[in-house]
């Protein structure tokens, strides 16, 4: 909505009536037709307030004007404008003209600001203002407004707008008030938002508007302020819940006003009531905003800030397997519960439970959000018996003792029968869910699963592991030589008799022994006759049925043996012969002899190749 | 010979029972170290399977449950090395090798190493499905039931079937082949570049082995390395990468 001041227009009045403001600079001349100036309404205003500023080319001699750009000013903050104005004159004949452009500014510090020099672009020839200096102090200064015999100082009444919060500290969630008040002592037709703050940093629950959302007359009540008194008038009303922590600014409100500003007597009055549009704003906010402590936190806290009580129903206390129940878990209280995450179900083993739907629902009490949310779950029995619902939790941060709160609900009792369907047709329907892993962690320590063996040294270093791997082998090996020998042997008879012999040989000697020993000299020097005979027959390959003495002496040749050797063998056998034949008993002696000259024969015919 | 014998069998008994003593003295002190760790002592715990490991003594078991102690005392290096060592020990132990992979996701290091072939990983799957006692129980096994089947074929001839025996008998020599190669390849694993973990929170790696040597780079406690060489209280390290360089031998941990 685009406004015209009067104010301003009066003030832009007295200025061109009285020369040029404090701190303006002669204005530029145009080849002496018109003159290009720029002005402001007040050379001290408040932080609060707002400033109207005009740049005016008045003169002969033009046709267009383009507006300066004041979207660079650095110290001021353009709430409204350019809005041109127009008129011409014509004294004897001569045509002059004015064409006026208005800003609504405000200032965005205190201390002394300048508006500075701007290019105006006349009939698309560049020229300059002035540079503009003020004062800006803290607050407010310019809340007079005429009233026509209104305020209390006859002409003039104050009309001031209040943006203000209800704390100046609070944690992260927890509900912060802003209230916006319009006092006045003048009568205001109508309000209308300039802009309004957008609240970053906060989530916003607004309770009502009256500047937004009229409905009907607000009522004001007096009050007094700073020993004056107003009218007060409640325009607005917000709940700001902070959503980070640090430190937040609510920007300022700023409000145009239509004021009634003459008011007088009679008849006129009823027809020329006057009114005037102004502008308010409010002074920024600064709150500081706490996180919520770490410490402390129970493990059913999903971020509930506020004052809160909890309700669990069950719909029934008796149920039957697949038969579903529906459980109502209700949290209400105090506080902003959209960023709330739902209370801690207990462990239902015995319950198949599906996702709940959720209701909302909030409403204010003496300006304090009042949340509610409603989880309904379903659940299905999966098995029958005495089953108990075990405590639901809810835990919040209560702000104003600056602690944890945990509500448990009621365990609920619940006789559930056997059903009529069997379990798997739930188990196999989309409640199902996959077992997936919340934390991961080390295995535990064990034991070992036999004695404490040390393995310093191992097994297969071990002279047992050797051992065990050797003997087989070697067994094996052994068989395998002996069986490849026998087999041998098979086919060579005259090699086996020859490898026998020796065995034979004493097999034999140790008969004459035996002989001898009974005393049986005839049997002891046939023995010994059969002994050494068989002996040279096995190394012959030959029969010893058959062997002559000549065949004998001729073997033993063939076989390397020595002359004194055979002599002797044969010495031996015809002392054996004569024994046996001429019936001369020999003693024991003279056999023992005999045995052992027919061993060491023996011995040397083994010697032989 | 046969006073000979009693002294070698009075001897045999001697360290059979000097065995039996250590044997019980570790397991009580591991049973002492469970017990601390069940409460929550950690550092008793790690300290009681430590004296075990002093003793001499040496079990796959003991190593585990000494990484899980240092591992609760936050120490990952020792952790890491403990683990290393029960899988050195058992290579198929599935519960050391899934700690070592939890424990080492706190380490700071993580090297990339090249991507293993197809082949290498099946070779490294087949030769950790069994410890090198059991491959040494399974050639002993084999190679026996070998020898009974060649020996039968010897002995018996013609009384039994031939070529089922022949069968039985290449199959048993396949084993004992698998088995010893396996037996020789686990074995032969050790006899490279000893394997290590750096113990030390953070230590630097120098390109010569002295103290003002050129920092090349800097490694964190539970990082595996390869010793190249060793030189007084220094040892060369080699990392997965490839990256190398000389560091303090106290700052690591032998496999």
């Amino acid at each position: 909505m685009r406004i015209r001041s009067l104010r301003g227009l009066a003030a832009i009045g007295i200025a061109v009536a009285g020369g040029w403001l404090p701190g303006g600079a002669p204005p530029l001349r145009a080849a002496e037709t018109f003159t290009v100036r720029a002005t402001v309404d007040a050379s001290r205003i408040g932080l609060q307030d707002t400033l109207e500023f005009q740049v005016q080319v008045e003169g002969s001699g033009f046709s267009s004007v383009e507006p300066p750009d004041l979207t660079r000013l650095e110290e001021f903050e353009v709430l409204d404008g350019p809005r041109r104005v127009q008129r011409q004159t014509i004294v004897n004949g001569a045509v002059s003209g004015v064409t006026q452009f208005l800003w609504t500014l405000a200032p965005k510090r205190v201390g002394m600001l300048a508006v500075p020099a701007l290019a105006v672009r006349v009939d698309g020839k560049p020229y300059r203002t002035q540079r503009v200096d003020l004062q800006v102090v803290a607050g407010t200064v310019a809340t007079r407004v005429p009233s026509g015999g209104r305020g209390e100082r006859g002409g003039e009444a104050e009309v001031l707008l209040v943006g203000e919060v209800d704390r100046a500290r609070a944690y992260v969630g927890q509900q912060v008030t802003f209230t916006l008040k319009l006092l006045t002592q003048a009568r205001i037709r109508g309000v209308a938002y300039q802009t309004r703050p957008d609240f970053n940093g906060f989530w916003v629950e607004r309770e009502f508007d009256a500047i937004e959302d009229p409905k009907g007359s607000v009522q004001g009540q007096p009050t007094v302020r700073d020993g004056k008194n107003y009218q007060e008038f409640l325009l607005a009303r917000v709940a700001l819940f902070p959503t980070t922590s640090g430190a937040h600014q609510i920007d300022p409100v700023n409000v145009q006003m239509r004021v009634a500003s003459e008011r007088g007597g009679g008849f006129g009055s009823f027809f020329f009531d006057r009114e005037q549009t102004i502008l308010r704003r409010t002074a920024p906010v600064t709150l500081e905003v706490a996180a919520i402590p770490e410490t402390g936190r129970p493990a059913s806290f999903t971020g509930a800030v506020g004052d809160y009580r909890l309700e669990v129903k069950a719909d029934r206390t008796e149920s039957a397997v697949n038969d579903a129940i529906s459980l109502a878990v209700s949290v209400r209280g105090e506080g902003n519960l959209r960023g709330a995450g739902a209370p801690v179900l207990p462990p239902l083993v015995d319950f198949q439970p599906f996702d709940p739907t959720v209701e909302e629902g909030r409403s204010f009490r003496a300006g304090i959000l009042i949340g509610s949310r409603k989880w309904n779950y379903v659940l299905v029995p999966l098995a029958p018996g005495d089953q108990t619902i075990s405590p639901v939790e809810f835990a919040y941060f209560d702000p104003d003792a600056g602690a944890f709160r945990t509500l448990r609900s009621e365990p609920l009792p619940l006789r559930v029968a056997k059903g009529e369907r069997p379990a798997e047709t739930v188990a196999s329907g989309s409640g199902r869910r996959e077992i997936t892993a919340v934390g991961s962690d080390i295995h535990f320590i064990r034991l070992p699963s036999g004695p404490l063996e040390d393995r310093r040294a191992p097994f297969h270093r071990s002279g047992t592991f050797v051992a065990l791997l050797l003997f087989p082998v070697l067994v094996t090996g052994a068989l395998g030589a002996w069986r490849l020998r026998a087999r041998r042997l098979d086919g060579d008879v005259g090699r086996r008799r020859a490898l026998s012999a020796r065995r034979n040989f004493r097999a034999a000697l140790r008969a004459a022994e035996s002989a001898r020993g009974a005393g049986r000299a005839a049997e002891f020097h046939a023995a010994l006759s059969r002994a050494l005979t068989r002996f040279v027959a096995d190394r012959g390959n030959l029969s010893s049925a058959g062997m002559t003495r000549d065949l004998l002496r001729q073997t033993l040749q063939a076989t390397g043996v020595g002359a004194e050797a055979i002599a002797e063998v044969e010495a031996i056998l015809d002392q054996c012969d004569a024994a046996q034949f001429s019936r001369v008993s020999s003693g024991p002696a003279a056999m023992e002899s005999l045995h052992r000259r027919a061993a060491a024969a023996g011995e040397r015919l083994e010697g032989a190749r | 010979m046969r006073s000979l014998i009693v002294a070698l069998l009075i001897v045999a008994a001697g360290s059979v029972a000097h065995a039996d003593d250590r044997s019980g003295r570790a397991a009580e002190l591991l049973a002492e170290g469970n017990a601390a760790y069940e409460r929550g002592d950690y550092h008793a715990a790690a300290d009681a399977y430590q004296r075990i490991l002093d003793y001499g003594f040496e079990h796959e078991v003991v190593y585990y449950n000494l990484g899980n102690a240092r591992f609760r005392e936050g120490r990952l290096g020792e952790a890491v090395l403990r683990y290393e060592q029960a899988l050195r020990l058992d290579p198929a132990d599935r519960e050391a090798a899934e700690n070592l992979r939890h424990v080492s996701s706190f380490c700071v290091d993580q090297v990339e190493a090249p991507d293993p072939s197809f082949p290498a990983v099946a070779a490294r799957w087949l030769l950790t499905r069994t410890t090198v006692r059991e491959d040494a129980w399974l050639l002993v096994a084999a190679v026996w039931l070998l020898a009974l089947m060649i020996v039968s074929l010897l002995v018996a001839g013609s009384r039994l079937p031939r070529r089922p025996l022949l069968y039985l008998a290449a199959i048993f020599a396949g084993l004992a082949l698998i088995s010893a190669s396996f037996l020789l390849i686990k074995e032969g694993a050790g006899g490279g570049d000893p394997a290590a973990v750096v113990l030390a929170e953070t230590a630097d790696v120098v390109s010569a082995p002295a103290a003002d040597g050129t920092a090349l780079f800097t490694v964190h406690e539970g990082l595996r390395v390869r010793i190249r060489a060793r030189r007084e209280g220094w040892a060369q390290i080699v990392l997965a990468s490839g990256l190398n360089g000389w560091i303090p031998s106290s700052a690591l941990g032998v496999v």
